[in-house]
């Protein structure tokens, strides 16, 4: 009993200052650590999965998907851990997903995956981390002239897909989406290729 | 020591890593992405280089997430054996594919995949942890990103297959 009110009761830590740094770095360690064991930093291995020649990353992708949407779930419930999303148009998920997607096809590295490739021998990640600071003059460019346009012609996207009636209901998207995911993982488990 | 070395199954992967998601959001109480960190030290680069001095990184706990990456990654590199010095992209052939091809691959394919992630707010990681915490549009642009990179991923290996064919055919 004693155990639940405590539970109850919690709030997200929100770490601040040299702590928030301090925590962060050690954080990362681990992160990266984890990021080489999912095969991420290795680019051949991340367009082998985006070809379909592997299913290990999209196996991953959908049980993450699944079990932390139901996690987040019961934590929000209890205070622990808080939602943070962003309000954007819909044309700059679109667009932005689309020219992302690209990138990711032709070399199947993302930011953070550059960094960890990069750490793991792979030097010419430090040409994709190039490429990358020369995108933000030219989005500041995009912005500054065309931003408006976007959330002109295009409605908030980034709603929540948390019901209000509660979060164990059967009218709870969150909860549909992670069920979806689910269903998928294990059908791709069970007829998939088996994991070595 | 070993269990660090073997290669995990992709639910061990999940599990640790809805695991740090779910802690990175009790610890820090903001969305996790790596978007921040990487302006924030690309916009130190290019202070650095149009001011001509060395640059100055400005400390966030967004930095040090990163500079956490960068060494966890050498190291679990290390452990798993998966360290390896590569200078040019592995399915670049001849002088020139190692070199330019390497370089203008890298730039382009970097530069696409910031620009977009720039117009969706966050990049990859982030969406993957937006659309953890219920978030629409992350599960909207997860499903954009992975439909273009497949298709451009499934036209780039095709067109490479085709010139290998064409390649043994002049040989013959």
């Amino acid at each position: 009993m004693n155990k639940l009110i405590v539970f109850s009761a919690m709030e997200p830590l929100a770490l601040s200052g040299d702590a928030k740094l301090a925590v962060a770095v050690i954080y990362g360690l681990f992160l990266g650590v984890l990021l080489v064991k999912c095969d991420f930093s290795d680019r051949v291995i991340v367009k082998d999965n985006l070809t379909f020649k592997s299913m290990r990353m999209l196996k991953l992708l959908l049980l993450t998907l699944a079990l932390g949407m139901v996690v987040f779930a019961l934590l929000r419930d209890h205070h622990v851990v808080q939602q943070h999303i962003a309000s954007l148009p819909f044309w700059g998920v679109l667009a932005g997903g689309i020219i992302s997607g690209i990138g990711l096809g032709m070399n199947g590295l993302i930011p953070i995956t550059a960094v960890s490739a990069l750490a793991s021998g792979r030097i010419y990640a430090v040409w994709s981390m190039i490429g990358m600071a020369l995108a933000l003059p030219a989005a500041n460019f995009i912005r500054n002239n065309c931003g408006g346009v976007l959330s002109k012609f295009s409605g908030n996207i980034n709603t929540t897909l948390a019901s209000e009636n509660g979060t164990w209901v059967l009218d709870n998207p969150a909860l549909w989406v992670a069920g979806i995911a689910l269903i998928l993982f294990i059908i791709i488990a069970v007829l998939g290729k088996k994991e070595k | 020591m070993l269990f660090l070395k073997k290669r995990w199954y992709s639910w061990v992967n999940a599990v640790c890593l809805v695991f740090f998601v779910m802690l990175g959001l009790y610890l820090f109480d903001e969305n996790l992405g790596f978007f921040d960190a990487v302006c924030s030290v690309c916009e130190s680069a290019q202070d650095a280089v149009e001011e001509h001095h060395a640059p100055h990184i400005d400390w966030s706990w967004h930095t040090g997430l990163l500079f956490g990456v960068f060494f966890g990654s050498f190291c679990g590199a290390l452990i798993h054996g998966a360290f390896k010095i590569a200078w040019s992209l592995e399915d670049c052939r001849g002088f020139f594919g190692k070199t330019i091809g390497t370089a203008l691959w890298g730039l382009v394919s970097g530069f696409l995949v910031m620009l977009g992630a720039i117009m969706a707010g966050e990049a990859f990681t982030g969406q993957i942890t937006a659309a953890i915490q219920h978030s629409a549009g992350a599960l909207f642009f997860l499903v954009t990103t992975l439909i273009s990179a497949g298709i451009t991923a499934l036209f780039i290996e095709r067109s490479k297959e085709k010139d290998s064919a064409a390649e043994k055919g002049d040989e013959q």
